[in-house]
């Protein structure tokens, strides 16, 4: 009883960025649903989803994966084995990689619809509403495609009521660039800093425009210098506060719609 | 004949089979650091470790990515450059780190699939961590527990209580012959007991701590059976010496040394306890004898292991039993975490 009570869950947004190490897992929950976007390099983003959704709620509305790299699937493999997914959300461009073939294989098992969603397209949970910004167009599911997949990167705008947050993947300063010019781009409050901070993303320009309260790094132990010098640089340039899910564990945000804070 | 001569027929036969793995370990040496490539089956329970997963084939440790999934049973054809550890004069480990790895033909053992399936079943119907510690505490699965739970189940010095041991064996026996009492002859019943004993041991991977506790609560039974006594120490030293008969590298391996300690400490410290909480007692006595392995192991003991683990005790039993009932277990399995993750 006191446990239903001590996890019955909130009218408030809640908003988590999951510590999953060098990877992505963003977790978005308001009253019983919840969006999952990508699921990191391991299965820590099951304890992720053991604290903050009541015990009792084996059901997820929506999982999108950003794009088909491990940092950002593998822990959406035995997410889908465990929860009933309601719909999954990811680009047709594959990966000839054995964590891409177990998820191929967990959603067919599991009977998960698979759609893909372009430009344009948009989403609502509740009052959660999800704008998808990029990629342009469909992709075109070549197997070990030339092009980088973090180029296909799903960039997604999300808003609750006036509280307004970016979701990057991993896309790079060319995909920023265009997606700047194209003035889609409105400003955000919470920003969530592409490619784990590699310097190769979150170009000035791009940071300008969105101009974000709150960047947020998903990043853990690694080899390529993430967070890189020159992208915290440039946060401080616009003036955003920084959290890393390396040093703070997980980055949780509530919103009531007008009002945000970090908890 | 007397007890003097078995134990040196058994001490010959033991020193010859350390002789031979000596010899064994020589005969792998000679590859290490070049480039070899094994043909064998997957002989231990899948570790997950974060990104990686890690098993045994045959004398040789394999580490590699999360996926594919590999299974025990699993034929593997494995080729990369062989490293050896060093960890005493008589006892290395040999490994192979992010290896080729080819499935030659997939594992398929009824006990494994049917453990497979519970543990799937936990992982549907909870979340983790209490999800993957009920798979521990019921199968002696160490597979699915998060990472960070393990370091704190580690710090805390309760990672006991995910290894499959004398209390899951005496809960095994004791269904069976509970169920089948009225309805079959006595021994008939016992037969069965034993075998879900053998069944259940192989569901944990024979790991020394379950190898230890079948034999010592199947000649126990018998020894029952047959009206004997129960004299505790001499059915452990039973049983531990059959097993360095069959594999004198058990001694060795700190499963198989805590398992033996904690159990004599059970055996002699307890009869002489004042009366305490279930599972109390048992607690303070084999940590009071796993403290000195621990220490040499690991570096440290913490003095709230103690503090902890009483606490837990009385909480294990009541997930042991409700493994049929996962969702009634979450209680107990809830409280257990919440106090792991307290102290840890």
């Amino acid at each position: 009883m006191l446990l239903a009570w001590q996890q019955w869950p909130k009218s408030q947004l809640k908003l988590v960025f999951c510590s999953v190490g060098q990877g992505d897992a963003t977790l978005i929950i308001w009253k019983d649903q919840q969006i999952l976007v990508d699921g990191g390099p391991n299965n820590r983003v099951l304890d992720c989803l053991g604290r903050h959704l009541p015990f009792w709620d084996r059901e997820l509305e929506l999982v999108i994966a950003s794009h088909a790299e491990a940092d950002h699937i593998t822990g959406l493999i035995e997410v889908v084995r465990r929860y009933e997914v309601k719909r999954f959300l990811a680009v047709n461009e594959a990966n000839d990689t054995a964590e891409y073939r177990a998820l191929l294989e967990a959603i067919n098992q599991r009977g998960v619809k698979v759609k893909e969603l372009v430009q344009g397209d948009a989403v609502l949970a509740g009052p959660v509403k999800l704008t998808w910004l990029w990629p342009e167009k469909p992709g075109r599911g070549v197997l070990g495609a030339k092009t980088s997949l973090n180029r296909f990167s799903q960039v997604i705008l999300a808003s609750f009521g006036e509280f307004d947050w970016l979701l990057t993947g991993d896309i790079d300063t060319k995909i920023e660039w265009q997606l700047v010019t194209s003035g889609t781009l409105p400003e955000v409050e919470v920003l969530k800093v592409a490619h784990h901070g590699s310097k190769y993303s979150s170009s000035q320009e791009f940071l300008d425009t969105v101009s974000p309260e709150l960047a947020v790094i998903e990043v853990g132990k690694n080899s390529f210098g993430h967070p890189t010098e020159e992208t915290l640089g440039r946060l401080e340039q616009v003036k955003a506060q920084i959290k890393r899910t390396d040093e703070a564990g997980d980055v949780v945000i509530i919103s009531d719609g007008d009002h945000w804070r970090v908890e | 004949m007397k007890p003097v001569w078995w134990l040196l027929i058994g001490l010959v036969i033991f020193l010859i089979r350390f002789q031979t793995s000596l010899q064994a370990t020589e005969n792998l040496d000679r590859y290490t650091d070049k480039p070899i490539s094994i043909n064998g089956k997957i002989s231990s329970q899948i570790n997950l470790q974060g990104s990686n997963q890690s098993f045994n084939v045959g004398r040789v440790r394999v580490r590699t990515n999360l996926y594919p999934a590999y299974e025990y049973g699993d034929r593997l054809v494995i080729s990369g450059t062989l490293q050896r550890q060093v960890i005493n004069p008589w006892y290395s480990r040999f490994s192979l780190i992010y290896p080729g790895i080819k499935r030659v033909t997939a594992g398929n053992n009824i006990f494994i699939g049917f453990k497979n399936k519970l543990a799937v079943w936990y992982t549907r119907v909870l979340p983790e961590p209490e999800a993957g510690l009920l798979a521990g505490i019921v199968l002696g699965s160490k597979r699915g527990l998060p990472q960070d739970f393990w370091q704190a189940l580690q710090k805390t010095g309760t990672l006991h209580i995910v290894v499959a041991s004398g209390y899951n064996v005496t809960v095994v026996m004791g269904a069976v012959v509970f169920l089948f009492a009225g309805i079959l002859p006595r021994l008939w019943a016992m037969v069965l007991a034993m075998i879900a004993v053998g069944a259940y041991s192989i569901m944990a991977g024979l790991e020394p701590a379950i190898v230890r506790a079948a034999i010592m609560g199947t000649l126990a039974y018998f020894g029952q059976a047959l009206g004997k006594p129960r004299d505790g120490v001499r059915l452990l030293a039973a049983a531990a010496g059959a097993m360095l008969l069959i594999n004198p590298l058990f001694l060795f391996d700190v499963g198989f040394q805590l398992s033996v300690m904690a159990t004599l400490g059970i055996l002699l410290v307890c009869p002489r306890l004042p009366r305490l909480p279930q599972g109390v007692g048992e607690s303070l006595a084999a940590q009071l004898f796993v403290w000195p392995i621990l220490l040499y192991n690991f570096g440290r003991m913490s003095l709230f292991g103690i503090l902890v683990n009483s606490l837990i005790a009385p909480l294990v039993p009541y997930v042991m039993i409700l493994g049929f009932l996962p969702w009634l277990a979450y209680v107990p399995l809830h409280l257990i975490v919440v106090i792991i993750n307290r102290f840890g």
